[in-house]
């Protein structure tokens, strides 16, 4: 009877070995993987989490605040169309001085 | 007290295993080459930056594995097919014998199971291939090949095994009968002269 259990356990290892064998070159298939880059969504989380975790104090906007920014806004707008409007008298300027060389051009050859 | 059978399989296995094994790391290191993909050697194994990257390699890498394993299945299919000593022809034993060439002739102890092992691992290539394929890790193609040969080379072993066990029982059928053995004696006497 013991030899018996000997002869099926080493068969068994045998056929262990066997199985081996012959799924070693197929875990092969698993040597190569692709760079594990880390999702967007976990750093807008990591950033979230920092925000929550902040102890600044939390700002608290006054009068005086919102009108110095009221006059900043008010400041941008002016300076903007300003710009705009002297771009737009110089293209004018421009193309008066142009129609002028025309007319002179025509005179002469008149 | 050991199986023999399973002595004779470890023994036919550990060929094709350390084929595959080097196939596979030298073809994705020459793909890579070829294709100028970068890579990264770590404790995981080769690591690629994208996954289009990765497709193309293990794609192309699972093909070489494919094209060693039909070069070995075939081989031991004209082994079988043509140097069978069940049913070689006395004309071709002469002259493999005279070019030395002997080690081709085998019985089907050795050819069938060498089959069998080739074979397992065929099956077992295409089976993880398909997988690949299914979850977009390799070309479709690339695991359609593999079956196409794994089939064929299943077909053609199945029918030398036909034309073996054929033999066999042509074999049975041709042997002397020795249970039915009657003897006859002949009677010369006078009245017979």
């Amino acid at each position: 009877m013991f030899k018996g259990l000997v002869t099926t356990g080493i068969n068994s290892l045998m056929t262990v070995l066997l199985l081996g064998l012959l799924a070693l070159p197929i875990t092969s298939l698993g040597l190569a993987t692709v760079k594990n880059n880390l999702p967007q969504t976990q750093v807008l989380s990591a950033q979230d989490e920092i925000s929550q975790d902040c102890s600044c104090p939390k700002i608290i906007i006054t009068p005086q605040m919102e009108r110095e920014i009221y006059e900043k806004v008010l400041k941008e707008e002016k300076e903007k169309q300003e710009a705009i409007t002297t771009e737009a008298t110089s293209k004018i300027e421009e193309l008066i001085e142009t129609e002028k060389i025309d007319e002179r051009e025509d005179n002469l050859n008149e | 007290m050991f199986s023999k059978i399973l002595i004779k399989l470890i023994d036919q296995a550990i060929v094709p295993a350390v084929l595959l094994l080097t196939v596979r790391l030298v073809s994705i290191v020459l793909v890579s080459y070829q294709m100028n993909i970068p890579f990264s050697i770590s404790k995981a194994g080769f690591i690629f930056g994208s996954t289009q990257q990765y497709v193309i390699v293990n794609s192309y890498s699972i093909l070489a594995m494919i094209i060693a394993l039909s070069l070995g299945i075939f081989y031991n299919l004209t082994k079988a097919f043509v140097f069978h000593s069940s049913h070689i022809t006395p004309q071709a034993t002469a002259k493999i014998f005279s070019m030395k060439l002997s080690f081709f002739i085998q019985n089907s102890y050795d050819l069938y199971s060498q089959g069998i092992i080739w074979l397992s691992y065929s099956f077992l290539l295409v089976l993880v291939a398909g997988i690949m394929a299914l979850f977009g890790l390799s070309f479709g193609w690339v695991f359609s090949l593999g079956l196409g040969v794994t089939i064929l080379a299943t077909v053609l072993f199945i029918l030398d095994v036909e034309k073996e066990m054929r033999i066999e029982k042509l074999v049975e059928d041709l042997s002397y009968p020795e249970d039915e053995e009657e003897t006859f004696v002949l009677k010369f006497g006078e009245d017979y002269v």
